[in-house]
C-alpha cells in the first residue's frame, strides 16, 4: 500500500503541473495570440481545442481532489486502490472495448477539430461521428456493467 | 454436437454460499470487500450470480472465511455438464 500511497502522490503532483502549465498557456494565448486572430475558422477551432482541454483539466482537477481525500485516509486509500484494481471493472471494460472506442472517438473528434481549418461540414460529421462512437462507447459499458 | 462459438459464449452462473457466511460472520459487502480487495458491486454480482470470480478472487473469499473454494462456491452446474 505504501507504494501505491507514492504513486498517487506522484499522480496528484504530475496532474497539479499540467493545470498549471494549462492555466500559464492559456493566459499567454489570450494577451498575446486571441488579439491578432482574424480568420473566423481558427478562432472556432481554438475555442474548440480549448473547451475540450479545459474539460479535461475539470476532470483531473476531480481526479486529484479524490486522491488526495483519500490519502489523508487508509480506509479511503485501500478502497481506491480496490476500485482501480477491480478484476469486474477490469472484465467490464474489456467487454465494452473501452480503451478503443476511446481512442477512436478521441482520434475522430481531433479530425474534426483539424478539418474546422478547411471545411465546416467535414468537420461538424467528424465532430458529430466522434460524439456518436464515444456515446455509444458509455452505453455498452453501462450495459455491460448491468449484466455482470 | 455443441459449436466452439457456443462453448466461447455460455456463461456459468456458479452460486456461492457468499451472503450466508457474511451474514454469520456480521459482516457487509463493504466490509468484505475491503477485505478480500475488491469492490462492493463486484461482492453483489457475485452473490446474485451475475458475475463469476476469478479463481484469485474466488480464492482470497475462501481464504477469509477459513474455508475450501469448493465450500463457498457450488460446482455442482459445472460437473453435470
Amino acid at each position: 500500500m505504501e507504494k501505491y500511497r507514492q504513486e498517487i502522490q506522484k499522480q496528484i503532483r504530475g496532474g497539479a503541473i499540467i493545470i498549471a502549465l494549462t492555466i500559464a498557456l492559456f493566459s499567454t494565448l489570450h494577451v498575446f495570440l486571441y488579439p491578432k486572430l482574424t480568420n473566423p475558422a481558427t478562432v472556432k477551432l481554438i475555442s474548440y481545442l480549448e473547451g475540450l482541454i479545459m474539460g479535461v483539466v475539470f476532470v483531473l482537477i476531480i481526479q486529484i481532489f479524490i486522491r488526495r481525500k483519500a490519502l489523508k485516509d487508509e480506509t479511503s486509500l485501500r478502497k481506491l486502490y480496490n476500485e482501480e484494481h477491480d478484476e469486474r471493472t477490469q472484465f467490464i471494460r474489456q467487454k465494452a472495448g473501452e480503451p478503443l472506442m476511446a481512442i477512436t472517438g478521441a482520434i475522430i473528434m481531433t479530425a474534426g477539430a483539424v478539418s474546422a481549418y478547411f471545411h465546416p461540414i467535414v468537420s461538424y460529421t467528424l465532430m458529430g461521428a466522434g460524439l456518436f462512437v464515444i456515446l455509444v462507447g458509455i452505453l455498452v459499458k453501462i450495459w455491460v456493467a448491468r449484466k455482470y | 454436437m455443441q459449436s466452439w462459438l457456443y462453448i466461447i459464449n455460455k456463461e456459468v452462473a456458479i452460486k456461492t454460499r457468499i451472503r450466508e457466511l457474511r451474514k454469520q460472520h456480521k459482516l457487509t459487502q463493504e466490509e468484505l470487500a475491503l477485505e478480500v480487495g475488491t469492490t462492493r458491486q463486484t461482492i453483489t454480482s457475485i452473490e446474485v450470480e451475475k458475475y463469476t470470480a476469478s479463481l484469485v478472487l474466488a480464492y482470497k473469499i475462501s481464504r477469509y472465511f477459513g474455508l475450501s473454494i469448493e465450500e463457498v462456491f457450488d460446482f455442482s452446474e459445472v460437473e453435470n455438464e
